[in-house]
């Protein structure tokens, strides 16, 4: 894994736009704004924001179950964002989804088999007999072995988003998008889910988008991290550099906004003030500057980019690429109490 | 409270073969089984249909006297001889109750079929098309503005009217009746289309690479005839009711032949001499039946709920 970003990657996103218009007005919803990353062969990243930041967006678009606004969709060298028809379903089998909530993926009048079986099925993979073998390897894999005769409703969410998965992997894909897969679900049955997805990319080798607000289960599955909001990209890095060390003020609030179990941790120092606010009227040049305790003047004026302050970890902030960072400063503890 | 409950009852029920986890024909018939047993007024909607649909087929074979042939016997009461009494042409009341059951089924059931058939088709294509643009979205707000108009008229008036201008004969009454049906099949099955094209097993199906033509025949129409199916049991009902109204006002079937709405309009006109059994059973027959088919359709959205099963 750790040398997947040396091949060619097998996902590239470049400057993905996805606006919504809003009917009779001519205001629309910024749901991605200028978007670009790549996912290497074998690698899992990790794409984190808060609700409404736009990660869903971009991974439904990554499947063309919407159509991106501006913007281009590489899939192994292959440009895919306009695909449609034939042509479109002839590349399914190589990008699956696993979706949030478990039992609303699931067709409640089709049995378990049926769903694992539907892609093969739809592929023209093996003949129903090799068909229904295949099924059950692929119930085994997920541990639901002698599950196909039943329906969603009789499975718990646990078991239903391991269906999902078991459809997902069906056709061996080249790549997965994960949205969400575990928020829907008991914390206990959380660790399963993702011990369980990290165990299945080392037998097949897929490469996974893992769309998510938990941030521990980011940590523990992804390679590099994305972060996002309003839409746009603030950060993204190897995980273990992100987490040791932030060059984004939003990244900073984000990953100090998680609570560690260890009551002798301090509390999170570094706090945005405010609320998120709305993607129909996204703040101008920095999206963050109307919330960040570090913005100056001039962060409501120049227009964002991504640079590479470090060795794979890149930063929208401008302040931090004019000031070359190694670190995003503290702030004076008065002025981190203004947001509260 | 019900969290406690149901828990029990999943452990109760999964550990054991649960009835409908059999698969098949059987597993639905147990699990059929297992769902009447509890409820007796579906028992009850279901002897009521199954009566009518035997009254309907054998009929005319079995009653015991023939329902169109006047006697001498006018207005007799209820006796051992004429369990309903006779009526004002000494015809017996149960005989033409009984053969009567066969055309008001006919009428109703034909009527439900033609408006189901129709309605559920143009309803899926209204929903499909409302979320698209351009053409299409067009031709889905023209559909719904039609039923609009069909719906601003009182039901039985329009039906009234139609039947009044085509003719009084039975194929008439059916037309008429599936027309004015239409309406309600289509908005039920367009508002569920609407909501079941969001699911994201939808998108899942599309994931897996299903054509629309599969996501729509598949996915979404499966999980959108619930409500309309439902309702064709209750229309039934409705139906003959419609029928027997517009035979009573002197629009639908002519007499003499028996028809329930007919005979009730006949004994109407005796009921103010003390003669109530000629209006009384037909009224009687036509109330239980419309009740039946009811509860058999509001028991029917339970059984075909997979949600509901255990």
């Amino acid at each position: 894994m750790a040398n997947a970003t040396a091949n060619e990657p097998i996902l590239r996103v470049e400057r993905l736009d996805k606006h919504f218009p809003i009917a009779g007005s001519n205001l629309t919803v910024q749901a991605a704004t200028d978007v670009s990353f790549t996912i290497g062969r074998g690698e899992t990243l990790g794409l984190v924001g808060e609700s409404g930041s736009g990660k869903t967006t971009v991974g439904r678009c990554l499947l063309r179950l919407t159509d991106p606004t501006a913007g281009r969709i590489v899939f192994a060298g292959q440009d895919i964002t306009t695909l449609s028809g034939h042509a479109l379903r002839r590349l399914r089998p190589r990008i699956q989804m696993v979706f949030q909530d478990p039992h609303d993926s699931l067709n409640p009048r089709h049995r378990i088999a049926d769903i694992v079986a539907e892609p093969l099925r739809l592929a023209g993979m093996h003949d129903a007999r090799e068909r229904a073998a295949r099924v059950g390897e692929l119930l085994e894999m997920v541990q639901l072995r002698g599950f196909g005769d039943r329906f969603p409703h009789q499975l718990t969410g646990g078991q239903a988003q391991r269906v999902a998965i078991a459809r997902a992997i069906a056709t061996k894909p080249d790549l997965i998008v994960l949205d969400e897969p575990t928020s829907a679900l008991d914390i206990a049955v959380r660790a399963d889910i993702i011990n369980l997805l990290m165990r299945l990319q080392r037998e097949f080798g897929a490469s996974y988008l893992f769309i998510s607000h938990d941030l521990t289960a980011v940590r523990h599955i992804a390679d590099r991290v994305a972060i996002m909001y309003l839409g746009q990209l603030m950060e993204i890095a190897p995980a273990h550099a992100l987490f040791r060390n932030q060059l984004h003020p939003y990244g900073k609030a984000l990953l100090s906004s998680v609570l560690y179990p260890d009551p002798t941790a301090t509390p999170a120092r570094f706090v945005l003030e405010g609320e998120i606010p709305s993607p129909i009227h996204v703040p101008p040049a920095c999206p963050l500057h109307t919330r960040c305790p570090l913005a100056r003047p001039e962060c409501a004026t120049i227009p964002i980019w991504l640079e590479e302050l470090a060795p794979g970890h890149a930063t929208a902030c401008t302040r931090a690429i004019a000031e070359s960072w190694t670190t995003v400063p503290d702030v004076e503890p008065v002025a981190a109490m203004v947001g509260d | 409270m019900e969290s406690v409950q149901s828990a029990a009852a999943i452990d109760v029920a999964s550990v054991p073969a649960a009835p409908a986890a059999v698969g098949g024909f059987r597993g639905e018939a147990r699990y059929f089984a297992y769902f009447t047993r509890r409820r007796p007024l579906f028992i009850f909607g279901l002897v009521v249909v199954l009566l009518s649909l035997v009254a309907a087929a054998v009929g005319p074979y079995v009653a015991p006297y023939d329902p169109i042939k006047a006697t001498m016997d006018i207005l007799q009461p209820p006796s051992a001889s004429h369990w309903m009494g006779t009526d004002a042409s000494g015809s017996d009341v149960f005989s033409r109750v009984l053969v009567a059951t066969r055309i008001d089924l006919v009428i109703a059931l034909a009527a439900t079929a033609i408006s189901l058939l129709v309605g559920t088709p143009l309803g899926g294509l209204a929903g499909f098309w409302s979320s698209s643009r351009g053409g299409t979205r067009w031709a889905s707000e023209l559909l719904l503005r039609l039923m609009d108009i069909i719906q601003s008229f009182p039901v039985f008036i329009l039906a009234l009217a139609l039947v009044a201008v085509s003719g009084p004969n039975a194929r008439n009454v059916i037309a008429g009746i599936a027309f004015v049906n239409i309406p309600i099949f289509l908005r039920l099955t367009r508002s569920a289309v609407l909501t079941t094209q969001h699911r994201a097993f939808v998108d899942a199906a599309r994931v897996s690479g299903e054509s629309d033509l599969g996501i729509v025949f598949r996915h979404v129409l499966p999980n959108s005839l619930a409500p309309a199916l439902v309702n064709a049991s209750a229309t039934v009902g409705w139906s003959i009711l419609l029928t027997a109204g517009l035979s009573f006002v002197g629009a639908g079937v002519r007499p003499p032949t028996p028809e329930w709405g007919a005979i009730i309009a006949q004994g109407a006109e005796q009921l103010v001499s003390g003669h109530w059994w000629i209006s009384f059973f037909p009224g009687l027959a036509l109330a239980t039946t419309v009740f039946g088919y009811a509860i058999v359709g509001d028991g029917l959205r339970q059984f075909l709920d997979p949600t509901k099963r255990v």
